[in-house]
């Protein structure tokens, strides 16, 4: 059983922001926000909540939403998003033992599809297959346009 | 950049507040622990933006103002620029002298305060705690089922690298996995390290991960980004009347202020490669310390060498038929390639083979 997730507020209030601050360039977010899907789907998150990790929740619509560039001083320049290798982590991933019954579980029981991605991409944090996750992120963000 | 512009009020702010503030990490104002360590200032580079020593020849920079007042205040005698300390303390919110209505800051004095780490130690944790607070769902919990996985390794891979250091420094070292597969690394100044969980996963990669944590402590070791703030609070002493003066050129001759844009930015860019390439010639000094045979010194370069991207070949300039379409061109280049870009793999195949060829004979 999973810990309770007392940021879960958080998530509804960082999903509503990122939604109200790039509602401007953003249609498919306005269109969410609009038509009130932002808070049903973080509704559904609190009800879902069991199926993953909190913190593995944050990260990923912290990652969906945010759009800060950091400071600091990197080892070299970020690299371009990988997708091939980042679907053969997620093969990999599916047929992991560990990982595998989450994923289905989630497929068995989150009808839509959007909820679904963040789930998946939640388990995948949570299990360390983070290219994978990524991938799953990119398509939250094209289903979000 | 755009990150730290926003922070230029809150440093200045910082500055002002640690004057008088009691921070836990030891007092940069104290002049009780130890002798001073006086930056030798003879050879100050004509331009502020300059690397002066890209071959890591001291792996820490001195950080307490008493040692930077000292510096300066030798380097103000020698060039009779005696209102300099004056200067600095009426910078740094510090009291001091008094500043006249000519006290003017010279360029010899902005161009030594550039280079001398003045910028109090609680500045640049307050700098970092907001960046690392704006990144906390990235990082990788301890206690989390990979994070007891990996931070083992990663805690080790830093307390090998902090035992190689022998000259005394004053950050507390914080050190982050980031929930990434990528294989980067980053550095905020105060200490804080972070690692990508990619460099984490193999052998292989944990030869690049003690390379690629080496640079990270360089960089804050060096000072570079809180030396960068500092440039930017320097500056703006003087960016009025500056910018005024190329308002005024601007309307007879448009190409001139074009090169002038060139130039400052080209500036700024050798900077930014030369202060990656001391952090990676720092780096190359760190583990050769770290490993005891010049062959694991060897494999953690290569392991990071063979990481980088491939090498291409320097994008040819284009030839333009007449003035316009040169300075189109120009404008193009000013707002399209980035102001700080690392050095390409070929600068830094050969300043690895430089530093290792250094140290390899020095003695190991």
């Amino acid at each position: 059983m999973n810990p309770p997730c007392p940021r879960l507020p958080l998530a509804a209030l960082l999903l509503l922001a990122a939604s109200t601050a790039m509602a401007q360039d953003c249609k498919g977010l306005q269109d969410l926000q609009d038509s009130a899907q932002a808070q049903t789907t973080v509704n559904n998150i609190r009800e879902d909540k069991e199926q993953t990790d909190c913190g593995s929740l944050m990260s990923v619509l912290d990652r969906l939403f945010n759009t800060r560039k950091t400071g600091g001083r990197k080892l070299e320049e970020d690299r371009p998003f990988n997708a091939s290798a980042a679907q053969a982590e997620l093969t990999k991933a599916q047929a992991d033992p560990e990982v595998r019954p989450r994923l289905e579980k989630i497929r068995k029981e989150v009808t839509d599809p959007t909820r679904r991605l963040v789930y998946e991409a939640a388990v995948l944090n949570d299990e360390g297959y983070y290219s994978a996750r990524d991938l799953r992120i990119n398509q939250l963000k094209q289903q979000l346009k | 950049m755009n990150a730290r512009m926003p922070l230029h009020t809150l440093l200045a702010l910082a500055l002002l507040t640690t004057a008088c503030s009691t921070p836990q990490l030891s007092n940069p104002f104290s002049s009780q622990d130890g002798p001073q360590h006086i930056k030798d200032l003879d050879h100050l580079p004509s331009r502020a933006l300059v690397v002066v020593d890209r071959h890591c020849a001291e792996l820490v920079q001195p950080y307490r103002l008493t040692d930077n007042f000292a510096s300066l205040s030798v380097f103000g005698l020698k060039e009779g620029l005696e209102a300099m300390p004056g200067q600095l303390n009426k910078m740094l919110g510090t009291g001091g002298a008094e500043a006249g209505p000519s006290d003017k800051l010279g360029d010899s004095a902005k161009r030594a305060a550039k280079q001398l780490n003045w910028m109090p130690m609680s500045a640049e944790v307050l700098y970092a705690e907001r960046q690392h607070q704006a990144r906390q769902n990235e990082l990788l919990a301890r206690d989390s089922k990979q994070g007891r996985k990996y931070y083992p390794t990663a805690d080790k891979i830093l307390s090998d690298i902090l035992a190689s250091i022998h000259e005394p420094y004053d950050y507390q070292f914080k050190l982050f996995i980031v929930t990434s597969d990528e294989h980067n690394a980053l550095a905020l100044p105060g200490g804080y390290l972070y690692l990508d969980k990619g460099l984490l996963t193999t052998p292989q990669l944990q030869q690049k991960a003690y390379f690629a944590l080496a640079h990270e402590i360089s960089h804050v070791l060096q000072r570079h980004e809180t030396k960068e703030m500092q440039s930017v609070v320097v500056d703006s002493f003087s960016a009025k009347s500056d910018l005024l003066k190329l308002m005024k050129s601007a309307q007879g001759n448009p190409k001139a202020v074009v090169d002038r844009i060139k130039l400052e930015k080209g500036q700024f860019t050798r900077h930014h490669i030369d202060q990656e390439l001391q952090a990676d010639s720092c780096a190359v000094k760190m583990l050769s310390r770290v490993y005891p045979t010049r062959q694991q010194l060897a494999e953690s370069l290569n392991a990071f060498i063979k990481d980088l991207p491939a090498a291409t070949a320097d994008p040819t300039a284009k030839a333009a038929s007449n003035q316009t379409l040169a300075m189109a061109g120009d404008v193009e280049d000013i707002v399209k390639s980035p102001a700080m870009r690392h050095p390409n793999t070929q600068e830094r195949k050969a300043n690895l083979q430089e530093i290792y060829q250094e140290v390899t004979v020095a003695g190991k």
